[in-house]
């Protein structure tokens, strides 16, 4: 019985997630519906999904567990928060702009479906850079680097799903052929609807969490008490034993990762208009963060409880703590949430490597003459084949793999943010220039990676390759683009974009539309001092 | 005791200056 409410709500949380895609399949039956959901969708969806997709396995059992040996305030100061930020109005809100006037930017296009509209990055990187090599890289890089996060969610949600008595292989293939189905069937506008159900199924099952976690040490100020003696420096602004050099280097990965990572990108295209975009990421932003705090507080409680718990199993400090402190339905709804999270990431991880396997890889490179229902099928082929080779990978649970994920999207950070700020405010930026920046960059990352894990050689003071990539990156674009000329095509272009980023928007705004900053500031206070009540 | 203030501080103050970056773009028609 007590096994069966245990599952209860990961059931239902299945039967949901099947439920919304055979509900939302019929959006899914063009391209344009299939890929950006008719670009349409209103604040809340996109609020759900921006904050499902930022929060991923990683985020809530892996920064639990590096709060748990690191300090609160570690995995508060390396989450990338202020990505979101450094997304919205650098990155996101030009790359909607350009989205929105790409009719009149487009010049030629060879192939027949939805030719003049955006449906991914690299659309908007090949109309900068005009050159095939750009879409070529950039594209490979979003399936190559999306992979290794991708492995690391779906071994995350097999081994959550082994807490309800799976066999890790049996819970890996039953996420897959989930995966597959959904994503196949309904496309973005399923994904988006089952990214909301699940905010909510995470947000709600963290806010349950936190009474019975401190109510299970005898309140906070117990467990400060209790824990800042063993490990002293556990409750303050630099966390335990943490040296400076690394927390900011933490903080500036999963920040430019935020700010570049194509599956948070290509999000941007379906929101139905600018100030829905620019809404949806400020409320989503304060949500997460005020998640994030109290889902590190909660689960600090194992420092007590569970006392035995080693470095090597803190990944399942979660599912412990609910399992020890909530009544068996409640530990369910957890369970049920770190399968949520997990989910509501990967599905979309998955079909952005869908998109740029079919769109930027087989129609843009190979078959340009391809119709709408043939690059439909070629899509939800993908979806197939590339969860399974996610499946693959995590079947052989590496053991390198939290170096892999921060190693897949720290590639974004290097290359993607760079191509997006000089394609968008550089009009001096040329092909030549990016092709070489980018190439250089991926060389050396993926150099220095093969270097480390066979361990040939390490950066000095435990470096990030990120750290060198960006850098490297950087100079070479822009010392090769003063070098080199633009064409007379990208000279145009260039100058377009420009123009184009700079005009006023034509959705005039309403008094209406400052309630959501002021309520945020609220809120965003109200967060603040209720905190500082809690640890002063 | 603990001292998390200027996490607080980093923390909260993402939010309000995305609201405040809201405020200023709407204001000024550019979002």
């Amino acid at each position: 019985m007590d096994k069966f409410l245990l599952v209860l709500p990961t059931i239902i949380a299945l039967v949901v997630v099947f439920g919304v895609v055979e509900y939302f399949k019929r959006k899914a039956q063009t391209v344009e519906g299939f890929y950006v959901a008719n670009r349409g969708i209103n604040i809340w969806l996109l609020t759900g999904t921006y904050v499902a997709s930022w929060v991923s396995i990683t985020g809530m059992m892996g920064w639990s567990s590096l709060a748990f040996r690191k300090g609160i305030a570690f995995s508060m100061w390396t989450f990338g928060f202020w990505g979101v930020l450094f997304f919205t109005f650098l990155v996101g809100l030009p790359l909607r702009r350009v989205a929105k006037y790409s009719h009149e930017l487009i010049e030629e296009s060879k192939t027949k479906v939805e030719s003049k509209e955006l449906l991914t990055p690299p659309d908007f990187f090949e109309l900068r850079f005009p050159s095939k090599w750009i879409r070529g890289i950039s594209s490979i890089m979003l399936v190559g680097g999306l992979t290794f996060y991708a492995v690391g969610q779906l071994v995350g949600m097999s081994l959550a799903m082994s807490h309800v008595g799976l066999g890790y292989g049996t819970a890996l293939i039953i996420c897959t052929i989930v995966l597959i189905w959904t994503t196949v069937r309904a496309g973005t506008p399923g994904v988006i609807v089952n990214d909301t159900i699940n905010m909510f199924t995470f947000v709600f099952a963290v806010f349950l969490l936190i009474p019975y976690c401190l109510d299970a040490v005898g309140g906070i100020g117990n467990l400060i008490t209790l824990t800042e003696k063993a490990k002293p420096g556990m409750w303050k602004d630099m966390g335990y034993q943490n040296a400076l050099f690394t927390i900011i280097s933490f903080n500036l990965i999963w920040n430019f990762m935020t700010a570049g990572s194509p599956h948070l990108v290509q999000r941007a295209y379906t929101a139905k208009s600018e100030k829905v975009f620019l809404k949806a990421q400020v409320i989503g932003v304060l949500i997460v963060i005020a998640w994030c705090w109290f889902l590190y507080i909660s689960t600090q409680t194992g420092l007590v409880l569970l006392p035995d718990l080693t470095v090597k199993e803190a990944d399942n400090l979660l599912p412990l703590i609910a399992i020890k402190v909530l009544p068996t339905f409640l530990a369910g709804m957890v369970l049920a949430a770190i399968f949520a999270v997990g989910f509501s990431t990967i599905n979309t991880q998955i079909s952005n490597m869908a998109f740029g396997a079919a769109r930027d890889i087989y129609q843009e490179l190979i078959r340009p003459d391809v119709t709408e229902q043939q690059l439909l099928k070629v899509t939800k082929w993908m979806i197939a084949v590339l969860s399974i080779v996610v499946a693959l990978f995590a079947w052989t649970r590496p053991w390198f793999i939290a170096e892999l994920t921060t190693w897949g999207v720290a590639f974004y950070g290097a290359c993607y943010v760079p191509m997006f700020v000089c394609g968008f405010f550089w009009k001096r930026a040329t092909t030549p220039g990016i092709l070489t920046g980018i190439s250089a960059g991926s060389v050396v990352f993926i150099g220095l990676g093969l270097l480390k894990f066979y361990g040939l050689y390490n950066l000095p003071y435990g470096i990030h390759p990120f750290l060198v990539t960006l850098p490297v990156t950087v100079i070479l674009i822009v010392v090769v683009s003063l070098m080199t000329e633009q064409s007379e095509q990208e000279k145009r272009v260039a100058a377009k974009i420009r123009e184009v980023i700079a005009r006023k928007t034509d959705e005039p705004t309403t008094a209406a539309d400052y309630a959501v900053p002021v309520v945020v500031i609220i809120v965003a206070l109200i967060v603040a001092f209720t905190l500082y009540g809690m640890f002063s | 005791m603990a001292d998390l203030t200027w996490t607080i501080i980093y923390t909260q103050g993402i939010p309000i200056v995305g609201a405040l970056l809201l405020i200023y773009y709407f204001a000024t028609g550019r979002g």
